[in-house]
Parts: C-alpha cells; structure tokens; sequence
C-alpha cells in the first residue's frame, strides 16, 4: 500500500490520498490524474488495467485503487 | 438567411460525403460500442512490444457518449492504435501508441485536434518522445494552455462592491442575466463557435443543450429584444466558456457575464469555517490559453489561480477546403 501512496502523492501532491475518500467524486483529482496514475500504476505493478476499468468509483479512494490493482494481477 | 440556410446544407453535405469517402477507403471505421473499443485497445496492449502511451484523457461514460452520437472513429495508423472523434469543426485524436518507433496518421478532410497534459516542467520522457513524433508526422504546435481553477478568490467584500457597479451599468441599459430560452439557444451555440477557440469548443447536439440550460449550466447577457450579448457555461462542461457576441465585444459584457456568474457562488459561502473551506475547495477547472492575455487578466482579478497543469495542443492539417 506504502509504494500506491508514493504513487499517488508523486502525480498530486497537494492531495491527502491517505485519509481522503471521494477522490473523484468529490473532485479532488481529475482525468488527467487517473491517466498519469494508470500508466504510474501499470509500469510499478507491471499490469494492466482495460479501459473498461477507467470507471470513478474505482479511483475514488486509495483502497478502491489497490483493489483494482489486485484484481488486475489475478 | 435562405441562402446560408441553403450554404450551410450543402457544407454539411459536402463533409458527410468526404467523412463516408474515408470510411469506404478504410481510414476512418465507425465504432458502434464500447466494448469493440475496449476489444481494440486490449490487443494492441498485448501485441504491443512494451508498454504503450496514451494521451486519452477520457473516461468510458464520455466515450460512451460519443459512440452513442455516431461520432467515433478508429484511425488507420502504422502505430498502435489511433481514434478520433468528430466535433463538427474538427477531429478530436487521441493514440495508444509506442512513441519509441515511427509514427504516420492519414491526412483527413478536416484538422485533426491531439493534446498532450502534463504538469508545468515535469513533461515525462514518453510525453516528450510523443510530441517529437506527432511534428514529424506533419502535427503543428497550436499552442498551450493554462489550466485554471474556477474558485475565486476575491474576498466577498471585494467581489459584492464590483458586482453592484456591474449591475448598476447593466441596469441602466436594460439588461440582464438569464438561461437561453428555446428560441435563443440558436444564437447561443451561434456566439460560442463564433467567439471561442474551435479546438476548445465541445459540439452538443440540441438535445443536450437543452438540458444543460435546464440543469442551470447555461446563462446568457440578454434583454426584452431576446438579442444576446454574451454568454457563460458552467465550468462542470470541460471547463466552461465566457464569450461576448462578436457584435458588442468591445462593451466588456463578457467580464460582466464572469463576475455576475460567480453571484450564487458568493452568496451560499458557508458561515461554519470548516464548512467554508471545504466549499472554497476548487472542483472545477478551466482553460485558458497562454496567450489570451485578456482572459488571463480578468481570472488574474478575480483571484482564479492557475494549477499546475498545462495542455500543448497540435493541428495535423485536413485537405478539405470548407
């Protein structure tokens, strides 16, 4: 979980992805986040994440990102 | 008024038979789902020879949406994978692609609109590497611009006096502020390609159009003659638009559209403190393009900052000449 918040906080700084949820809903990050965190994401984890999985509610908090990640390593 | 009614069906025209020209020869192939897209780019993924860069900025649902309005288009591409949509004026592209080898998109009738997003001096190599590859192919750099919050930061003291000076002056000419009725939404779309920079403009059709002034997105400058003098629309519509009628752009109606737009926004500033900070949290953004020094000093008074974020938008150029 330690090295997804170094990934988070290296794309958006200014965002506490460690005690915020509706990172997207709430609008605290946007498109262009989730497509710098996806290809952070696909590189570190060497995964891939379908586009059908580009959804909000699976980028709406750090553990809705890590369970994306796990499902996507099978 | 015939006449352009007639010119602009034979324009119209004249583009769809081009766009089914390009379809027949095997340019441009229509995706008619979702899931043929998402099919598309995980094959390229596995074919791929590691990983491929993208500059897709949109989610499934604005996809979805395009699809939906026929507007969607796989590009032939020696590289990856390559989609455009059609926004009327222009086409939108975006790729999947390995920026390391060769890059060649067709020429289309039409411009062809592609952005790279990045925060300011932290362009990545790949993003580098991918706007080396779309000059080579012929692309021209259109510029960049400036993502904006759409917060102010205007203390209310500040904004309440400005705004009673605006109101006085729009008063005293018999104006005001309202959403386009269903009669003014002609002249509305009419000032918005008129004044705003094609490769920023979203097409709608009549139909969202008019949901989005009946969700409040849309505002128009107007008076009793119906005549439209500027226009506003909601940050939540990729960034939102302020624009004057060409007509009357020397009256500063657009400055006065943008600070009278932000009156709702003032006025439910909450009393709590930690009510109040999470309202003034910005939600929204905007463009605004690094050389509209105009549009740059107007957000600069209103206290809207810039983010870190910036767009570099490139023009391959279309053979059509509309």
């Amino acid at each position: 979980m330690e090295q997804l918040y170094n990934i988070l906080e290296a794309v958006r700084p200014d965002v506490d992805f460690r005690n915020t949820e509706g990172l997207v809903s709430d609008s605290y990050i946007d498109s262009f986040d989730i497509v710098t965190i996806i290809s952070y994401i696909e590189n570190a984890y060497d995964i891939e994440i379908p586009v059908e999985a580009m959804v909000p509610e699976n980028f709406d908090s750090a553990k809705s990102i890590m369970k994306m990640i796990e499902e996507a390593k099978g | 008024m015939r006449q352009k009614f007639i010119h602009n069906f034979l324009l119209e025209r004249k583009k769809n038979k081009e766009k089914r020209n390009l379809i027949s020869k095997g340019i441009l192939i229509p995706i008619h789902s979702f899931e043929e897209y998402s099919a598309l780019v995980k094959k390229a993924k596995h074919e791929a020879n590691g990983p491929l860069f993208t500059n897709c900025f949109m989610m499934p649902d604005e996809i979805k949406r395009l699809i939906s309005l026929g507007a969607f288009y796989q590009m032939k591409t020696n590289n990856g994978l390559a989609f455009i949509d059609d926004e009327g004026a222009y086409y939108y592209a975006f790729f999947y692609l390995d920026p390391k080898n060769t890059f060649q998109v067709p020429q289309l009738d039409k411009n062809i609109l592609s952005e790279n997003v990045y925060r300011h001096d932290k362009m990545l190599p790949n993003q580098a590497a991918f706007e080396e590859k779309l000059t080579e192919d012929g692309f021209t750099d259109n510029g960049i611009y400036y993502q904006v919050s759409t917060v102010p930061q205007l203390s209310p003291e500040k904004f309440w006096n400005r705004l009673k000076v605006i109101e006085k002056s729009l008063q005293a000419e018999g104006k005001y502020i309202s959403a386009p009725t269903n009669k003014q939404l002609k002249t509305f779309e009419k000032v918005y390609k008129e004044s705003i920079d094609i490769y920023v403009q979203k097409k709608y059709s009549k139909k969202e159009r008019k949901k989005q002034r009946d969700q409040g997105f849309l505002s128009c400058l107007t008076d009793d003659s119906g005549e439209i003098y500027a226009i506003s629309i909601s940050a939540v519509l990729h960034g939102g638009a302020i624009a004057s009628n060409k007509k009357y752009d020397a009256n500063g109606y657009a400055a006065a559209m943008a600070v009278k737009a932000l009156e709702g926004w003032y006025k439910a500033i909450p009393e709590d403190e930690s009510a109040r900070k999470e309202y003034m949290r910005c939600k929204a953004f905007g463009w605004i393009k690094s050389t509209n020094t105009a549009s740059l000093r107007l957000h600069k008074s209103l206290g809207y900052n810039l983010t870190e974020k910036e767009m570099h938008q490139f023009v391959k150029p279309g053979y059509a000449k509309y």
